[in-house]
């Protein structure tokens, strides 16, 4: 297969260049946030990256749940001036968001890709597993995107704001947010890196942060996509999915029932997309729009990547056929397989 | 050269003027650059209350200086000294920084000291780059960069900074570094006339956690001469503590590192899991 005809090398180029963008962009786009792209990007670039080339939604939101809203409300001062900067916010949002849709995810979030990157190393180490994530542990996961959006992104900053918990927690997300500790690291700076000492709360969200990060990584190397199913700015995608352009469409045959290629290759382990006999978009609330799913349907338009009416990809046989090839070239290639070929002849000459 | 920058320095002492902070408001450093927008490498959080309210300098022995305060928008506005030096920074309306610029001409010595302060507003559509760009006076220290609207001068860390003349890269020139904790650092600039210094930790006494540890000032000296007038400009700005001493990076590596092994002993699972499974 042609590495530039295969939708998943398409999408890692896609997401080397928003990675190198994002991360290390201040060098285009400039130094200050007044140089940023929108302050409200709708994916986890950080603005505790000096050399980020915009900031994630998410810590606006957490600023002007704090300091307008909150504020607003405990002075007694008017509300709706302390909704206007969220309002502002919001809609910069979903100008971005209408553009890519959930594929702000499954193509340019920095984080994103990082997990990907860690599930390739476990694969090449013998340690992605292969099967889907239990269903149990799937659906318990599914709620926690919610309670992190609700909590830490909105709840905390805003009792913060009107003085019910402490002012440590204004930024209580990118607090715990382990897009922080990879982005600076990324970019050669350890200081978000670090126990907190000063009060008990900075202590809990200090740990907090640096246990999730170090379990991220283990857990990217053996499952994908860990923190892609508890992170909050998938619960944000997910509330306005429906007015994105992208989207993924599914036109159900008799045969689905039976297969269920689709779930298996899903890097989130969304199993409705097999068993789902919606005729239509079926965008869910936990989908990436990576497009993994399309590529490994073997039926006929089954499934389709559609920008507005537009298909941008189907599924097809041929695709399959070639693509599950390339899938098994790409898999059969280990660290532990490469080391038992070496050690064979030598045994063999023994 | 290096006499003439200790000339400067000395000339700024004796001449006692000095660009400081009066009576910082309950949220001690609620009306400084870079503190007020909430993100803090060092772990806390300013308010953007506090940064909304009207920003008050106080000049010592400023007679007959001439103040001027730069927009983010490069529009200008001459300021009057109040009452014992007191200047009062009017409200632009415009969010970002502002630069204050105070030159006092003797003739054959111009002393300028400028300070860069940010005020919220209207997003003035202007980057800190264009203020930064702005040949304010004949010869400017310039922060390379400025800290970042959510960011700030801490010890220990480095900056850089610019010395200029009539707009151009003054090379190889004396550049004084002075805290009012009383550290002393000096450096030459380099071809680009960028000097680059590492802030001194000097603070006597540090608490844990940046709120509790109200900022201290540093001056940035540098001076020129061109014919038989001589130039000197302070750049003045606040610095905070170093946050390395409450904050420890060995201990978020080793935190870091008993998440991977929890993560690790999970997959692990999984995998025996998924083995028996198979197996089965």
């Amino acid at each position: 297969m042609n590495p530039l005809t295969n939708l998943s090398v398409i999408r890692k180029l896609v997401q080397i260049a928003a990675f190198a963008f994002l991360v290390y962009g201040s060098v285009v786009v400039g130094y200050y946030t007044a140089d940023k792209l929108s302050v409200a990007f709708p994916a986890l670039t950080c603005a505790y990256d000096m050399r980020s080339a915009d900031y994630c939604t998410l810590v606006p939101f957490q600023h002007q749940m704090a300091h307008r809203v909150g504020e607003a409300i405990s002075s007694g001062s008017s509300l709706l001036m302390g909704l206007l900067p969220v309002v502002t916010t919001l809609a910069t949002f979903l100008l971005l968001f209408v553009l890519l849709n959930k594929a702000f995810c499954g193509w340019i979030c920095p984080l994103g890709f990082f997990q990907e990157l860690l599930s390739a190393i476990g694969q090449k180490l013998g340690l992605q597993q292969r099967e889907s994530v239990a269903p149990g542990i799937v659906d318990r996961l599914r709620p926690v995107k919610w309670i992190m959006l609700g909590v830490l992104v909105f709840g905390l900053p805003l009792l913060s704001g009107l003085g019910f918990a402490s002012h440590d927690l204004v930024g209580a997300y990118c607090a715990i947010c382990p897009s922080r500790i990879m982005t600076t690291l990324a970019v050669g700076d350890t200081s978000q890196l670090y126990f907190d000492s000063a009060n008990p709360t900075v202590m809990v969200l200090s740990v907090s942060a640096d246990f999730l990060f170090g379990a991220m990584v283990a857990l990217g190397l053996t499952t994908r996509q860990p923190f892609c199913r508890i992170c909050p700015l998938l619960a944000l995608h997910a509330a306005f999915r429906k007015v994105g352009l992208a989207r993924l469409v599914k036109n159900p045959s008799p045969r689905c029932g039976k297969c269920g290629l689709c779930a298996k290759a899903c890097p989130i382990d969304i199993r409705e997309i097999h068993t789902t006999e919606k005729q239509g978009d079926i965008t869910f609330a936990d989908c990436t729009l990576c497009g993994r799913c399309v590529e490994f349907c073997p039926d006929q338009d089954v499934l389709q990547l559609k920008y507005a009416t537009f298909p941008v990809f189907s599924a097809s046989p041929r695709y399959f056929k070639q693509r599950k090839q390339a899938q098994k070239r790409w898999e059969s290639w280990t660290l532990h397989g490469w080391w038992n070929r070496r050690r064979s002849p030598a045994t063999e000459r023994a | 050269m290096r006499i003439k920058t200790l000339m400067a320095g000395l000339l700024a002492a004796a001449c006692g003027v000095s660009v400081a902070l009066a009576q910082p408001p309950a949220h001690s450093d609620a009306a400084e650059p870079g503190t007020e927008t909430g993100q803090n490498p060092g772990g806390g959080h300013a308010g953007h209350g506090g940064g909304r309210r009207a920003t008050m300098l106080v000049l010592a022995n400023a007679d007959g200086a001439h103040i001027t305060y730069w927009k983010p928008d490069l529009t200008r506005q001459t300021l009057e000294l109040g009452m014992m030096g007191h200047l009062a920074l009017p409200r632009t309306g415009m969010d970002n920084y502002h630069a204050v610029v105070a030159e006092r001409d003797w003739g054959n010595l111009k002393e300028t000291f400028i300070r860069y302060v940010y005020t919220f507003g209207k997003p003035s559509g202007h980057s800190p780059a264009e203020l930064a760009a702005a040949v304010k006076t004949e010869l400017e220290v310039v922060p390379d960069p400025i800290p970042r609207e959510h960011y700030r001068y801490m010890a220990a860390y480095t900056w850089s900074f610019l010395v200029r003349y009539q707009g151009q890269p003054l090379a190889n020139s004396q550049v004084l570094l002075t805290t009012s904790q009383g550290s002393r650092l000096e450096a030459l600039t380099d071809a680009a006339g960028r000097v680059t210094f590492r802030l001194p930790d000097d603070f006597p006494e540090v608490e844990a956690g940046r709120e509790n540890n109200p900022p201290a000032e540093l001056n940035v000296t540098a001076s020129h001469r061109e014919g038989d007038r001589e130039f000197v400009t302070v750049l003045t700005a606040p610095y905070h503590t170093d946050p390395s001493h409450w904050q420890s990076f060995p201990t978020g590596v080793a935190i870091a590192g008993a998440g991977f092994l929890v993560g690790g002993l999970v997959g692990f699972r999984r995998r025996h899991d998924n083995k028996k499974r198979g197996s089965a």
